[in-house]
């Protein structure tokens, strides 16, 4: 399936995650010197391709959605991302789906490439966008829907997070079927009591993987009898060599991009009190951390042929795909370098019997050169 | 909240010029409503046809597509693109259904028209009266076989759409049709049929397209609709939903997906699975963890893939077919009984701990012969690697299977035979498809099956066979062979691993385990090192202490043994009384021994023979003999006798009651058979009976002398006995004497039929001799030495039986027949070793004897052995006949299982003329035989009898 969804800078990414299964040097290196980040500007142009838009048009219909910001203004930021800038926040994007014209699908399709995931439901705001994108509405239309619906900013009922049907493809659901502003009225008032800004979807999963990390009885944990807290906890299985130093300065492109809003303990503590949503990175992060939740040892324990690397790969990525996808997320991109380097993690090497924590904490000494000595052939710190 | 609005029961609906009226509403869909409806033959009124209507009429969220007054379909502007895209999609469904129905109307329900009327669409099928499995599965459990034999039907279904390139993609229960089926037939033959094909596409629809207008349904929908990836939908998709229901029908409630997260679901705790084997666990763990795997490609690829799997499942549930699981179940099975009979099978689990080293050992060792001295754990060791090897189902691991060899019954395919034996070939399948599958199976590489071959020796006859079935086995990708042997035997061509005696450590371990003492400083004596003494001597009772056996000969053997026995006693008599405790001293002390010795060389004692032993001493017993020779059971005859009415009911109270249940020494084959707790002590107890036997006799003698009043008559030998018996007139007395007599006539009869079963097999191998073969020559004189070694062992009993006899010397039996009869085995005997002499001389590869010759003297021999069978035969018959049919009971049975006289088993002699020319005939051939051995100067003429 893979073969068929990918581009060719994408298929060779792909290939680069096989190349790299058996020595974490190789995986630094192909990261260093192959390895071409899906950039902003690529994406951009893609769907400015797309929708037939010149790139010197896009400033023009910017204005329209920004009609408060100078037209220069406008032109350097259009030109800044052409040239390697990203958008400063997710509002900046939702803006551009609206400039370019994007149906509701392309809209998800544009955020979950370039923001982390599409529309997220059960906040009023990102639902009466897509509502609008889907029934042809300028940005302004859709600010002036958003306009009529009381409280749409919050603060949402406190249980909201935790009601049964608050899920945002139960909301997706219903929101489908929306035709009209006024359905889409009456939607609001049916859903407010699941209003929302956090993903709860993502939250259940996380739930599930960091309790299997505090209570490292089974499947995943190493020690027996011990329950951690959540720095002990962080700093066994999500610190994984990434550097906690603020400063940035020195690092590359690549670096920053895998660094960014790295969790820390405090963001854990943000997330399991529910006062920060669950981002997609750490997600993704737990389950590397976790095996998926999965020891392998049931395969062993029925006798079962074990599966290839290149099919756990593939389970691994069909399952976090599932994963995201229910929570919202965008895919896994064998482009970005934050899931290139899941994806080399996920798959195990060659009758090696390493964790994918390892092997991502192998990978990350090496890109960091965190000043440990490591064999530069197998990645192991000695 | 569904609120469409279904046609009133009773409507009358025109539709194409027809009427059809309006039962009740059935079904509710996403697009449709589906009802019962009726409508009349238009040649005939009053008869009705029953049809199904399935109306469009999708459901809108918000009520915009509703029903007007007068039953029409209305649509707010709201709804038409819903409404229009429902209309597209059915016509579609209905294009399919027609298209399929062509091709497979068996595997369709018939889609008669599409008809519009009421604004909008109605679908015309048949109604054969189905029900959906989500109906069904309402209703209540439907057990685990009807359900996995409904799903390799509906998967047969699926086949068909996948053959015409359409994908369903809506599998769920409630798109499934089970057909009535006739009352008693298996759910095997259920048609299973699927429905509404709204979401049906074919490969190129799917080809072509980004977007797909799909029914995604939690859970069954595959994670590729899910995910919308239109390029990995394909016939893994439908096949994903259909081991989704399964997990749904295992759990008993629709699964959420993060229960199939990578991981077997959890289904151990599935109640439609209680009960069943570890195969049918792991069958079905199996069938979920590939058909639910996130990725398609690693899924079922076909319906027929997943039709092997789901077909593998219910042979298992059925205890059909030849696969390494049913060689699991069935061993499994087997083992289940064997631990049920087998006294030592309670140990078999903790001696098999003690030792789980040596069994590592021999579980990598490959094929090898397991030897050590009787008593040495060869046995429990073999168990305890069944046991071990069957503690949990693996495809990946050999099936242990277990065979004794003392079963061995000559044949070149013995093994094999025995484990079809425990298979069977499923409904449908031959036993020809059988062999061929365990042909296949035996030589597949993996998992693959352990032959564990107990006790080579054991196997009587001639072992070349087997011998050369081992060699070929043993060639195959999926066999390893264990063989335990006393001895080594270079034949089998395997490396010998020897049974290492127990360590220190081990019997220190092994004691302390059950909290039974050290033997006083902490020295073991030599016999503790073998298992069986170390056995025997933690179950002693530990007040035996300070008595502890100090070395290994044969007496401490016996001393352990009778502490043992002792003990059993003892423990007997704690918890069932004073008499039973004099009940089983005599059970042990005499019944065990008489067992014992009747075994012979034998590992068993047949349910008659040990019928026969116990009946005659059940009559010692209650004429008092047993008491007068034996002085502790004196004035204990009714203890003895224990309320025992006739000789059945005290073998039920001492052998069934006493020696197999309460104390273990005695275990019943399936065959019926009796064995010893341990062969080891056969020849001990055995040695113990003659001693017994000789009391009784002489307690029979005093007896009968004062009733003949003359000590002197004692010597005159068989005269006094029917002298004797002159003065026991009673009929009761009389059946005894009948009883004892015809016992011992059978004992005789059945060390002829063994006699004669061996002169059979070394003539037939003689028979296929090359002349010259030095190694085949060998081969048949090991053989000879064997099978008459085997018989020598047997004592013919004739002294005894000689006794019996006179005690009827007035009953007016045949005794002359009777006599004859009983020195038959004594006579045989000796007339064998001359013709054993005879062959050995012609046979022999430097003999100067030529082929001619050879032939002949075979042909003498042959001819010999058939006579002497007809011989036998006829004094059988002819005894038999002058009995009552209860008193020749024993000697019937024997005719009727016997080898030799297999071949008479239709014939009747019953007068004593047609007898006596018979048995004059046998005599006149048997002289012309002997004439012609001697005539080629094979024997000397006064050697002949």
């Amino acid at each position: 399936m893979q073969d068929q969804q990918f581009t060719a800078l994408s298929q060779r990414a792909w290939e680069g995650v096989a190349e790299s299964a058996n020595r974490p040097g190789d995986a630094a290196r192909f990261f260093s010197e192959r390895m071409v980040p899906r950039s902003f500007a690529e994406t951009l142009r893609a769907f400015l391709a797309r929708r037939g838009i010149a790139e010197s048009e896009l400033p023009g219909r910017l204005a329209a959605v920004r009609p408060g910001v100078k037209r220069d203004s406008l032109r350097r930021r259009v030109s800044s991302w052409l040239s390697g800038g990203q958008p400063s926040d997710r509002g900046e994007l939702i803006g551009l789906c609206f400039a370019l014209g994007l149906s509701g699908e392309e809209a998800e399709n544009f955020l979950c490439i370039c923001g982390d995931g599409g529309f997220h439901l059960r906040e009023p705001r990102e639902a009466a966008f897509l509502y609008s994108l889907r029934a042809g509405k300028s940005y302004e239309e859709a600010l002036a829907l958003i306009a009529r619906l009381p409280n749409a900013g919050g603060p949402f009922p406190a249980d909201a997070e935790s009601a049964p049907s608050a899920f945002t493809r139960t909301v997706a659901d219903r929101l489908a079927e929306v035709t009209s502003d006024e359905e889409f009225l009456r939607f609001y008032e049916e859903s407010l009591p699941v209003f929302g800004t956090l993903h709860n979807t993502a939250f259940l999963w996380f739930s599930r993987f960091f309790d299997e990390l505090r209570q490292p009885s089974a499947p995943c944990g190493a020690e027996e009898d011990a329950s951690y807290s959540v720095e002990r906890a962080v700093e066994l299985y999500l610190r994984l060599n990434v550097p906690a130093s603020r400063n940035e300065k020195s690092f590359s492109q690549l670096q920053k991009a895998i660094k960014r809003l790295w969790p820390n303990a405090t963001a854990i503590k943000n997330m399991l009190a529910r006062k920060l949503d669950v981002s997609r990175k750490t997600l993704l992060l737990l389950y590397v951390a976790t095996e998926g939740l999965d020891d392998g040892a049931i395969e062993e324990a029925m006798g079962w042929e074990p599966d290839s690397p290149d099919e756990i790969l593939e389970e691994h990525v069909w399952n976090c795909n599932l994963m995201l996808h229910e929570c919202g997320f965008s895919p896994l991109d064998p482009r970005s370098p934050f899931d290139w380097l899941v994806l080399y993690s996920l798959r195990p090497g060659d009758g090696e019997d390493e964790s994918m924590s390892d092997r991502l904490s192998q990978a990350l000494a090496l890109l960091f050169g965190d000043g440990r000595e490591v064999d530069a052939e197998s990645g192991a710190p000695c | 909240m569904d609120v469409r609005t279904a046609l009133p029961e009773g409507t009358e609906l025109r539709l194409e010029g027809r009427v059809f009226r309006i039962g009740a509403c059935t079904g509710r869909g996403a697009s449709a409503l589906v009802y019962r409806a009726s409508y009349e033959d238009a040649a005939q009124p009053g008869l009705f046809h029953r049809v199904l209507l399935k109306e469009l009429f999708p459901w809108h969220p918000q009520g915009a597509i509703r029903r007007g007054a007068s039953g029409e379909i209305l649509c707010g502007p709201e709804g038409e693109a819903l409404l229009e895209t429902h209309r597209q999609s059915f016509l579609r469904a209905a294009r399919i259904h027609v298209r399929l129905q062509a091709a497979r109307a068996d595997k369709t329900p018939a889609n008669l028209d599409t008809c519009r009327a009421n604004g909008t669409l109605y679908a015309v099928m048949s109604d054969g009266g189905a029900k959906t499995l989500a109906d069904v599965l309402s209703e209540g459990r439907v057990p685990l076989p009807a359900m996995t034999a409904w799903l390799v039907n509906l998967l047969y279904t699926l086949r068909v759409f996948h053959e015409e390139g359409l994908l369903h993609l809506d599998v769920s229960p409630d798109n499934i049709l089970l057909q009535p089926l006739d009352e008693g037939k298996p759910e095997k033959y259920r048609e299973v049929l699927l429905i509404d094909y709204n979401s049906a596409w074919s490969a190129d629809e799917l080809a072509a397209r980004r977007e797909l207008f799909l029914s995604l349904k939690e859970p069954w929908s595959a994670p590729e609709l899910q995910l919308r990836d239109v390029a990995a939908v394909g016939p893994a998709s439908d096949l994903y939903s259909v081991c989704m229901i399964l997990l749904q029908y295992l759990l008993g409630y629709p699964p959420v997906r993060q229960a199939v997260w990578r991981k077997v679901p959890p289904i151990a705790g599935s109640p439609a699975l209680s009960g069943c084997s570890a195969v049918v666990f792991h069958q079905a763990a199996s069938i979920l963890r590939r058909g639910l795997k996130a990725s398609p490609g690693q899924r079922f690829q076909s319906a027929q893939e997943a039709v092997a799997a789901f077909s593998e499942l219910l042979d298992r549930l059925e205890h059909g077919g030849v696969t390494h699981g049913a060689v699991w179940e069935a061993s499994a099975a087997r083992l289940r009984a064997e631990r049920s009979r087998m006294p030592s099978a309670a140990e078999w689990g903790e001696l098999a701990e003690e030792r789980a080293s040596l069994l590592e050992t021999l579980e990598r060792a490959g094929n090898v012969q397991l030897t050590g001295g009787s008593g040495s754990g060869k046995t429990t060791l073999l168990a305890g690697l069944w046991l071990r090897g069957l503690r949990a189902y693996s495809p990946a691991c050999a099936v242990p299977v277990f065979l004794p060899l003392c079963g061995y019954d000559g044949s070149a395919d013995f093994v094999r035979r025995s484990l079809l034996s425990m298979l069977s070939p499923g409904e449908g399948r031959t036993w020809e498809e059988a062999r061929l599958g365990l042909e296949r199976l035996l030589d597949a590489p993996g998992g693959g099956v352990l032959l564990l071959l107990d006790g080579f020796e054991e196997a009587g006859g001639d072992t070349a066979p087997l011998r050369a079935e081992l060699r070929a086995l043993t060639a195959l990708r999926g066999v390893r062979v264990i063989v335990s042997a006393r001895r080594a035997v270079p034949e089998l061509g395997l490396p010998e691993l020897s049974v290492p005696p127990l360590s220190a450590a081990e019997i220190e371990a092994y004691l302390a385990r059950r909290g039974v003492e050290l033997p006083q400083g902490g020295q073991f004596p030599e016999l503790l090192h073998t298992p069986v003494f170390l056995s025997i001597y933690a179950r002693t009772d530990k007040a035996r202490a300070g008595k502890h056996p100090e070395s290994g000969d044969r007496a401490e053997d016996e001393a352990l043994l009778d502490d043992y026995l002792d003990s059993l006693v003892s423990a007997a008599g704690e918890a069932l009384g004073e008499e039973a405790a004099v009940r089983a001293g005599f059970a042990v002390r005499v019944l065990l021994p008489c067992f014992a010795w009747r075994m012979g060389q034998r590992p068993a004692l047949s349910a008659e023979g040990a019928g026969s032993a116990a009946a005659g001493l059940f009559s010692a017993v209650r004429r008092g003999r047993v008491s007068r020779s034996f002085p502790q059971y004196l004035g204990r005859n009714r203890a003895l006798l224990g309320g025992a009415k006739d000789a059945d009911d005290w073998f039920g109270l001492m052998v069934r009651g006493l020696l197999e249940r309460r104390m273990a020494l005695v275990w019943q084959d399936g065959d019926g058979a009796y064995h010893l707790f341990h062969q080891y002590f056969q020849p001990i107890l055995a040695s113990r009976w003659p001693a017994c036997r000789k009391r009784l006799r002489r307690s029979r003698l005093r007896r009968i002398l004062p009733a003949a009043a003359a000590a002197a008559v004692l010597l005159a030998g068989v005269g006094v006995w029917r002298a004797a018996a002159e003065h026991t007139p009673s009929a009761v007395q009389r059946r005894e004497d009948t009883a004892l007599a015809v016992s011992e006539l059978s004992f005789g009869c059945g060390l002829l039929d063994l006699q004669l079963s061996a002169q059979d097999r070394l003539l037939t191998a003689a028979e296929s001799l090359p002349a010259g073969d030095e190694a085949a020559w060998e081969d048949w004189l090991e053989q000879l030495d064997r099978e008459t070694a085997l018989l020598d062992t047997q004592e013919a009993q004739s002294e005894a039986g000689e006794r019996a006899l006179a005690e009827l010397s007035d009953s007016g039996l045949p005794l002359d027949v009777m006599e004859t009869l009983l020195a038959l085995p004594e006579t045989n005997r000796s007339e064998w070793a001359l013709q054993a002499q005879a062959l050995t001389l012609c046979l022999a590869p430097d003999s100067p004897y030529g082929e001619a010759d050879r032939l002949e003297a075979l042909r003498a021999c042959r001819g010999l052995c058939d006579s002497r069978t007809r011989e036998s035969f006829l004094l059988i018959s002819r005894t038999a006949a002058g009995l009552s049919g209860e008193e020749a009971e024993p000697l019937l049975s024997l005719l009727a299982q016997s080898e030799s006289w297999r071949a008479y088993a239709y014939q009747t002699i019953n007068d004593s003329e047609s007898c006596e020319r018979g048995l004059t005939a046998c005599r006149g051939e048997q002289e012309a035989l002997w004439e012609t051995l001697a005539g080629l100067g094979l024997l000397n003429r006064e050697e002949t009898p």
